[in-house]
């Protein structure tokens, strides 16, 4: 009995001597970025012993003000520090461009069955903004429309609203429920037979009807030569100058070998 | 070390850790008031607990339509909650024999025991597909389905608190009673609730705390539509409530902004509630246990 506990004190000291031989970075942000940056860490971390990446989520605000106060090394976000941070913090943000993703306009299987296979801007704002509220008025069965949106600061939302609506802070009144996540909204969509709603790139697949919008197809190609309009990019940031371990990481990242776990990813290479 | 000396260093420990809980409290309140103080400033205080419209991206921040949310989902969660839980309670304390307690009693416990997360879970795909074919409503995401989900949550809180408050009931009021020849129902209806009823109402009043804090579950399934229903009683309708809103929008918030210090604004008033629950639980436990001297 006293021997194992024995035992367990000395693998317990030797994981806490251990663990700090190599340096380590932290990257927390975005919940939309974190499968790549987690991807990346893993490959990093496997490709060499140096440095050890560890990557929380958090959201992009959450990201930016770790970094800020020093908590973390590296922020992920779906979109650009604002104004406010900028404030708060100082503005000694060092931006990364690390791939990009592209807002997809996606309507239940059943609608997209019936019909409705894209849409103008006129009609999805529209819809958003309550104008529209039954599906025939877009060339589709008598049937009323179920808007989904994401919450306020999201990233996905805010470049929906900004590029569609015309104003990250439309009210889009439209809407009937709002979702924390782009794995919710996916979910709602396959759920009901009668939504709409707006999700990254990466999470479309084959059981959810993503519509053209403005007669172009997200797609890779559509997004590398923009003329998807609702494109957006992806950044990871820095506060002040990168230190040489977080350097390492980001050139990674930005590195072909990085990009290639982007596109695996469901995004589209920046490089 | 001499038994007294050692003593005072026990004594002292105690002391300490009494002493954490409370300055942790302290510490607390005094963060979210900070916190919030910006947003009470900046909007008003008027305006913003009793602003008609949340719209954060816009930077209007009226936190009537959570309120009216969160009222509404407590009450329909509390009503199922009681309804349930409180005659469950009553079965366990004066009726189950010991057999059958042997097999409840654990089961409720493993009620308890299940992560809320699974709870919210259940709730998208079971309870929301349900409501949604059964009422034919657009999304089955609504304040109904929050306070449904809310309210069996919680039934084995409730439940394993009134059970503690009936059988802390001395054995000489009922057997008394059953003396006199009054039936079983008798005696449970007029001597052991009434005896009991400090604790089922402190329980009842906990609970509502419980389920206006509870996060996750309701966030998935509650549409988090910061908006009023029309009419306004609407259950069916899509609704936000304090802890939807807060764990929504935290995350992505810029930190520093008006924003963010109007979350803060929405968590003290959930603190606030939360603590004038509690303190009143206290009251009335005290209050009626002066009355029938249990």
């Amino acid at each position: 009995m006293r021997r194992d506990k024995l035992l367990a004190g000395i693998v317990l000291a030797v994981f806490l001597i251990a663990a700090p031989a190599s340096a380590a970075v932290t990257v927390s942000g975005s919940t939309t970025v974190m499968p790549l940056g987690e991807r990346c860490a893993e490959e990093f971390n496997d490709a060499q012993s140096e440095i050890e990446v560890s990557v929380t989520g958090g959201g992009s605000g959450v990201g930016i003000k770790n970094i800020a106060e020093d908590i973390s090394d590296i922020a992920m976000a779906s979109r650009q520090v604002k104004d406010a941070e900028k404030e708060t913090y100082g503005d000694n943000f060092v931006e990364f461009l690390i791939a990009y993703d592209a807002v997809c306009i996606a309507v239940s299987q059943e609608i997209y069955d019936a019909g409705v296979t894209e849409l103008s801007q006129d009609d999805v704002a529209a819809i958003y903004n309550g104008e529209i509220t039954n599906w025939e008025d877009v060339g589709s069965p008598d049937e009323e429309i179920y808007v989904l949106a994401r919450l306020p600061g999201s990233g996905t939302r805010d470049t929906f609203n900004k590029m569609v609506m015309g104003s990250d802070e439309a009210e889009t009144l439209g809407v009937r429920t709002y979702h924390g996540s782009n794995a919710e909204i996916k979910s709602a969509i396959t759920g009901s037979d009668k939504a709409i709603g707006y999700l990254g790139l990466n999470y479309v697949q084959d059981d959810i009807g993503v519509i053209a919008y403005e007669d172009v197809e997200p797609s890779a190609e559509t997004i590398e030569d923009t003329s998807y309009p609702l494109a957006r990019a992806l950044y990871m940031y820095t506060f002040g100058e990168p230190s040489e371990d977080a350097q390492a990481f980001l050139d990674f990242v930005m590195s072909e070998d990085g990009q290639t776990v982007a596109e695996d990813e469901g995004f589209v290479p920046a490089y | 070390m001499s038994r007294k000396s050692s003593d005072r260093v026990i004594e002292s420990v105690l002391f300490v850790a009494a002493i954490t809980s409370i300055l942790i409290t302290v510490l607390i309140f005094y963060f979210l008031i900070r916190e919030s103080l910006p947003a009470f400033r900046d909007v008003g205080a008027v305006d913003l607990i009793f602003g008609p419209k949340w719209h954060s991206a816009g930077n209007i921040f009226g936190m009537s339509p959570i309120i009216a949310g969160s009222i509404m989902v407590t009450l329909l969660a509390l009503f199922i909650n009681i309804f349930v839980g409180v005659p469950l309670a009553i079965y366990l304390a004066e009726l189950a024999g010991p057999r059958s307690r042997s097999v409840q009693k654990p089961a409720i416990e493993l009620l308890a025991g299940v992560p809320s997360i699974v709870y919210g879970f259940l709730g998208v795909l079971i309870l929301v597909a349900y409501l949604e074919s059964s009422f034919q409503m657009m999304t089955g995401r609504s304040i109904l389905a929050g306070s449904i989900l809310l309210g069996i949550m919680f039934i084995p809180a409730i439940t394993t608190i009134c059970e503690d408050a009936l059988r802390a009931v001395p054995k000489e009021f009922k057997e008394g009673s059953l003396a006199l020849g009054a039936t079983r129902w008798q005696t449970v209806r007029y001597v052991t609730l009434p005896a009991a009823s400090s604790g089922i109402i402190a329980a009842i009043v906990l609970n509502i705390g419980n389920i206006i804090g509870e996060t996750m579950a309701a966030l998935l399934v509650v549409g988090n539509l910061p908006r009023h229903p029309k009419p306004i009683f609407d259950v069916f309708d899509p609704g936000a409530i304090f802890t939807s809103v807060i764990a929504g929008e935290m995350g992505e918030v810029p930190h520093g902004s008006l924003h963010y210090h109007s979350l803060f604004a929405v968590g003290l008033m959930l603190l606030v509630i939360v603590t004038v629950l509690n303190i009143s639980a206290d009251l009335i436990r005290s209050r009626i246990k002066k009355k029938f001297g249990g």
